[in-house]
């Protein structure tokens, strides 16, 4: 059973999540959340992840601020708007439940 | 020596080289049509040039100041391919938009087409000269000394390749009219592909036979694919030529019909069934060659007309629609002359053949 491909349609939906989990923890930049995510299992690029965080940002769970950086241009470092939390914390509360769920299930 | 493109990506300018700038150019096209229906599209857009700005920056070094076709082709497949609304509902489904969206984006499988940047005529020497990977100018002296050699077929074989070769329009068919030389996975696949069409295709094709209509272009219209657009190429010319041949069919039996009276023995057209019937209506005749030819000409027409769509590439009008035209009236045109000089002795045949069947029947 190949289970990456198997979860594929659900790890697409929960990259979602990811993202806001990545930025909850500190404000980045896209490239730095595409190196944090690289190596779990929501690796994902930038023609996927910018489309996402406008959406993100026009739901108002996040937001952008510029920053210059030391090489090159002026970047976006994104961070979680008020809102972002709270819905973050929700998400976190409903995977909680569908575990729990799951686990249930079988006793 | 490579001639390098210089482009201007959120505000940087970076030399390209052409065929890594025709590859660019596709995928921001195609990611600016992924985002058609997105209220922040040209903001995307920009970060997403500037995330290929950031990465040609990386590919460029202090002696190194052109970013080159592989780089752009590897700085494209990192980026991946852009997913529409940034939905889950739409991103749900990464099997499908990503093994069907990013060959096309990021690096195309070369094919044959015409290209009209830079062609003479017709864009069968430049297409074929980005085919096969050499310059258009011994592209043109090959089809010269051919021509000559072969007293004029190579003439033949360049129109031929204008009617069946069909034109680069969007972005992503100018890519592939340059891209990578196709892989035995790539034919498989197409293999596969090609197969599941077919079958959609019959599928189609029952459900319109049930229904009224013959033939109508699809309501949503993806541009048709290379093969569809192929076989609307080979078929068109063959289905006009079986129209006008047809046509002339009826216009000659109509004639030959209406005339029959002024010769003799004709009253009984036509001849066998109803040999001694002098009053049988004429009219009836008319009705009965108008059904018949009514019943091969609906489905040639509907097949013509299905033929001049996927030839014009996915457009209801184009060139094919003035050549297949003019193709038709000339047949028609030299058929109906040489029935007109043939006729006498085509009533011959037929009274002769009359009398068989008279003999026949006694």
């Amino acid at each position: 059973m190949d289970l990456s491909e198997k979860f594929g349609p659900i790890r697409k939906g929960l990259l979602e999540f990811a993202v806001l989990r990545v930025i909850a923890a500190e404000k980045l930049y896209v490239a730095e959340m595409l190196q944090r995510l690289a190596g779990t299992e929501f690796a994902t690029q930038e023609g996927t992840l910018y489309p996402l965080l406008s959406r993100l940002r026009r739901e108002e769970l996040v937001d952008y601020e510029w920053q210059e950086s030391d090489a090159g241009p002026p970047r976006k470092y994104y961070k979680l708007t008020d809102p972002g939390r709270r819905a973050l914390d929700e998400l976190a509360g409903y995977w909680n439940h569908l575990h729990d769920t799951l686990t249930r299930l079988g006793n | 020596m490579r001639k390098v493109t210089t482009i201007n990506l959120n505000n940087n300018a970076y030399q390209i080289d052409e065929d890594g700038y025709e590859e660019l150019r596709a995928y921001l096209d195609k990611a600016e049509c992924a985002l058609a229906s997105n209220p922040e599209r040209a903001e995307i857009l920009a970060d997403l040039e500037q995330a290929i700005a950031d990465k040609c920056r990386l590919a460029l070094g202090p002696y190194k100041t052109v970013v080159s076709a592989a780089e752009i082709e590897r700085i494209l497949k990192e980026m991946g391919a852009v997913e529409g609304a940034g939905d889950a509902e739409s991103a749900a489904d990464p099997g499908n938009s990503r093994d069907s969206d990013t060959p096309a984006a990021a690096g195309a499988p070369r094919r044959m087409y015409r290209i009209y940047d830079g062609a003479m005529w017709s864009g069968v020497c430049t297409g074929l000269a980005a085919y096969v990977g050499v310059d258009v100018a011994f592209v043109r002296l090959a089809f010269i000394l051919l021509t000559i050699a072969s007293v004029g077929a190579g003439f033949l074989v360049y129109i031929l390749m204008i009617v069946l070769v069909p034109k680069a329009v969007t972005p992503a068919e100018k890519a592939a009219a340059h891209g990578q030389p196709f892989n035995a996975q790539e034919l498989v696949d197409r293999v596969k592909k090609k197969h599941e069409d077919f079958r959609s295709e019959r599928r189609e094709k029952r459900r319109m036979r049930r229904s009224a209509a013959w033939w109508s272009p699809p309501a949503i219209q993806p541009p048709p694919g290379y093969a569809a657009r192929v076989t609307g190429g080979v078929l068109l010319p063959l289905l006009t030529v079986l129209s006008a041949v047809w046509f002339s069919c009826l216009a000659i039996a109509a004639y030959v019909l209406w005339q029959g009276r002024y010769y003799a023995g004709f009253d009984a057209w036509p001849p066998g069934s109803w040999h001694g019937h002098t009053d049988f209506p004429r009219w009836v005749a008319l009705v009965a060659i108008i059904a018949i030819y009514a019943l091969l000409a609906i489905p040639i027409g509907a097949g013509r007309r299905a033929a001049l769509y996927y030839a014009n590439g996915g457009r209801p009008h184009g060139w094919a629609d003035a050549w297949s035209g003019l193709l038709w009236i000339a047949l028609v045109a030299v058929l109906l002359l040489v029935a007109w000089h043939q006729l006498p002795q085509l009533q011959e045949l037929l009274r002769h053949n009359e009398h068989g069947l008279r003999v026949i029947s006694l």
